[in-house]
């Protein structure tokens, strides 16, 4: 009996005894670089046409009259501080100084005077809460999404552009910077015109107007469109030669390539026939639109509306310091109203 | 064996008388005397003999010393190998992959806490980063170079302290090493030019910091805590193996002893000769060697169960928290640094904390009791700095809030980053010292196995050379 198990046994103690296999070591050939990818994204986002024809509408309600009582900002001077939702890369406009730790920026400015109007002061009186066009509708319209928890804040500001498909979401001020969509693109790219993109990899920050113009077939030969929460991870995935070209507001363009002496802008095509970008703050819906009305008022004396000089104004003062060296000498645009 | 075919309950037919009755027969069956026919018969005559029964009796005992040599003796061998791999291999890999977690973990935090204190970081910042990450990769080669000569890990992983909320991915331990090697690259080339950027005044430099923590927290931790759960469960499994009792050695030693001893009653009886001291000698090594088999085994499998004890209940437990603890002091610096997009760290604070408290309640080793202490009265601290932070940071007090969690300046009241150092520390201090307990435990058993396969192999040798002596002399009776 135990001559017929015995190589049974046998082969069974010297499997166990420490036949086991080693692991081959991974050969140190020529391995693959990983990527360093931001947290979101999407790609290749899908073409989706544009619902209706995308329109501007500048027109904003008029300035609210001095001394005139509204609930919003009754809220907002009792809490003593103002809540605003701007992006915290975005040079030139609005950034988080590394050095002093302090934000810094033309639209900072424009807050800066909305809270001095607002209490007096603009010494610690504001409130900076990080966010990107991803979170504009959810925090704009006050929902509560799913994914994650958003502040509310009471203004938000990002080169945000006036569209027809936001004035029933939430109110706009009027305009205070009128943006063109333009291309960043390496030095030694092939691209030479906006139109050229087709089929290349194309850079945008999801929920932007820009996104809409990308899928939305603006572009005779449709580029594949990548999409990240923010225009600045834009440039990173530009820089480590993931995308051909980021596709945005000139003011952020100019600011990025700012930063990087081996990019370039692409000139404004005509072929395309994209809509201007007028940027204006934008502010969630109340009955009285005070809030509104009051960063008008606020607007109009930023912008010196009116004043025959316009060199002495605030907006050519911060805006020569924040974007004239990448953007060029630029006028304040002019306001719009609504009949009252 | 040969004649079950032909056997008939009670008295036997041989296989000879039957072959010749057929042949008496002249047809219709072909006689079949072939050789190995004719060899079953030799065979089977011999062994009615004395002579060939007492062959037979000495050959089965021979057989059965050899099997109950070679099981015993390769059980001990398989073990003790067990036991050298996981303190030479397993261990040491073990606390490698977890100083990789624990390094990159830190420099994930150093870095966050960097950017809070601004672009002029302090000296002591930057040499906590760069020790973290020259850790890391010393750990990483250690690691990778102890890997090459293991086994595959397939076994079932518990993971430890807050469970991750990514899946594991797939891959070999040389595979995650490699990709851990590879990222540590890229996410060093990231922070360095977050770090040029963040000199020159430019938000690209914010950019590529949160992308640089992207790639650690997304790409590499979880890579690491596998790592270090598989490891662990390895670990867990061969000393689960190497504490299992020799049943089988012992049967066939008990069967060999027995055997011995009815050999010996029934030679008394027929050769009237007291005693063969052949046998009696191969009797006294068997048991012999069984006594030691039982002994070494009862205390390599007992050292062995509280080494494993201890890994479990002690060693996770702690090593759980301290990287719950360091997550949680990255979220707390980011929840700061993401602002109003910070509620999902806030949260994942709180969750970390809640899992580092009822880890250090689950902890209750006497010898580690006063570190364990420590940390959480540390804790408690912390959470009420803690809570300081977030009346500052909800109140708009930014720099109020900064300076709580790392105090850029000199301030007499502990940081919540202080604090979450000092629970490092203690629980490091814990682990140091249960680790010490385990290896030694480990180092008891390894010592109680030593020699034994030798000295059983040895004494079972006696015995069948024993038991041949003993036995040779009865069968030449016959000759």
């Amino acid at each position: 009996m135990n001559t017929n198990r015995l190589p049974v046994l046998l082969l069974t103690l010297a499997v166990l005894a420490g036949c086991s296999v080693a692991q081959p070591p991974v050969t140190p050939t020529t391995a693959a670089v990983p990527a360093a990818l931001p947290a979101v994204v999407r790609s290749p986002v899908a073409r989706t046409p544009a619902v209706g024809p995308e329109c501007v509408r500048t027109t904003s309600y008029p300035v609210l009259p001095a001394g005139t009582d509204s609930p919003t900002l009754d809220a907002i001077r009792a809490r003593g501080r103002l809540l605003v939702g701007v992006s915290q890369t975005a040079y030139g406009l609005s950034y988080r100084d590394p050095v002093t730790g302090g934000m810094s920026g033309f639209e900072v400015d424009i807050v800066n005077a909305i809270a001095t109007a607002l209490f007096g002061t603009d010494q610690n009186t504001v409130d900076w809460v990080s966010m990107n066009a991803t979170d504009w509708n959810a925090v704009l319209t006050r929902q509560q999404p799913k994914d994650h928890k958003v502040t509310f804040v009471d203004l938000v500001l990002g080169s945000m552009t006036m569209t027809c498909a936001r004035w029933p979401k939430w109110d706009f001020s009027t305009e205070y910077l009128d943006t063109k969509q333009r291309m960043l693109v390496r030095d030694a790219s092939p691209i030479t015109t906006m139109g050229d993109v087709g089929g290349r990899k194309v850079c945008s920050s999801n929920g932007s107007t820009n996104m809409a113009e990308l899928t939305g077939g603006a572009f005779p030969r449709q580029p594949v469109v990548v999409g990240v929460d923010d225009e600045t991870n834009c440039m990173l995935l530009l820089q480590q030669d993931k995308v051909d070209a980021v596709f945005t507001d000139d003011v952020i363009l100019a600011e990025l390539s700012a930063q990087d002496r081996t990019v370039k802008l692409l000139p404004v095509d005509s072929v395309l026939n994209l809509p201007v970008e007028p940027a204006a703050v934008g502010i969630p819906r109340s009955a009285d639109h005070g809030m509104a009305r009051f960063v008008n008022g606020v607007l109009a004396q930023f912008r010196g509306d009116g004043r025959a000089d316009r060199s002495t104004t605030a907006w050519e003062k911060s805006y020569n310091t924040w974007l004239a060296a990448n953007l060029g000498p630029e006028q304040p645009p002019t306001p719009a109203y609504l009949s009252p | 064996m040969f004649d079950t075919a032909t056997d008939n309950g009670g008295g036997r037919v041989s296989v000879a008388d039957t072959a010749e009755r057929h042949s008496d027969y002249s047809a219709p069956e072909p006689p079949p005397p072939n050789g190995l026919f004719l060899l079953r018969q030799r065979l089977s005559r011999w062994a009615r003999r004395t002579e060939g029964k007492l062959t037979l009796v000495t050959a089965a005992l021979v057989g059965l010393c050899l099997l109950s040599g070679l099981v015993g003796t390769l059980g001990i061998t398989q073990r003790a190998d067990l036991l050298n791999a996981v303190a030479e291999r397993n261990a040491p890999l073990i606390q490698r992959t977890f100083t990789v977690y624990r390094s990159l973990a830190d420099a994930d935090a150093t870095s966050a806490a960097a950017f809070l204190a601004g672009a002029a970081e302090s000296p002591s910042v930057r040499s906590t980063f760069e020790k973290d990450i020259a850790t890391a990769g010393s750990a990483l080669t250690s690691a990778s170079a102890l890997s090459a000569t293991l086994p595959q890990p397939d076994v079932q992983v518990t993971s430890t302290g807050c469970t991750s909320s990514s899946t594991p991915p797939a891959g070999s331990v040389a595979q995650r090493l490699d990709l851990l090697a590879r990222n540590l690259a890229v996410y060093t080339g990231l922070i360095e030019t977050a770090r040029t950027y963040n000199r020159q005044g430019l938000p690209l430099g914010a950019a590529y910091l949160n992308l640089a923590s992207t790639v650690l927290r997304r790409d590499m931790l979880p890579q690491a805590r596998v790592l270090y759960d598989e490891e662990s469960a390895l670990v867990a499994a061969s000393e689960g193996q190497a504490a299992e009792f020799p049943w089988l050695a012992l049967l066939l030693v008990v069967l060999l002893t027995g055997a011995l001893i009815v050999v010996q009653v029934r030679l008394r009886r027929h050769t009237r000769r007291s005693f063969n001291i052949g046998l009696l000698a191969a009797t006294l090594a068997v048991v012999a060697g069984g006594i030691w088999l039982i002994v070494a085994s009862s205390i390599e499998g007992g050292a062995v169960d509280t080494s494993r004890a201890v890994d479990t209940t002690q060693i996770h437990v702690l090593a759980g928290a301290l990287t719950d603890a360091q997550q949680a002091r990255t979220d707390e610096a980011l929840t700061l640094i993401a602002r109003g997009a910070g509620a999902q760290f806030e949260n994942d604070f709180t969750r970390r904390i809640g899992c580092l408290d009822t880890a250090l309640k689950n902890v209750t080793q006497p010898d580690i009791a006063v570190p364990i202490s420590d940390a959480r009265a540390t804790l408690v601290q912390w959470r009420q700095t803690h809570g300081t932070v977030r009346q500052h940071d909800d109140a708009g007090d930014t720099t109020g809030a900064v300076s709580d969690v790392i105090n850029a300046g000199t301030g007499a009241t502990p940081t919540t980053n202080g604090l979450a150092g000092t629970i490092d520390a203690d629980l490091s201090k814990a682990v140091d010292q249960v680790r010490a307990r385990s290896d030694d435990q480990i180092h008891s058993a390894r010592e109680a196995l030593s020699g034994t396969e030798i000295g059983f192999a040895v004494l079972i040798g006696i015995a069948l050379v024993s038991a041949a002596a003993g036995m040779w002399p009865r069968i030449a009776e016959y000759r």
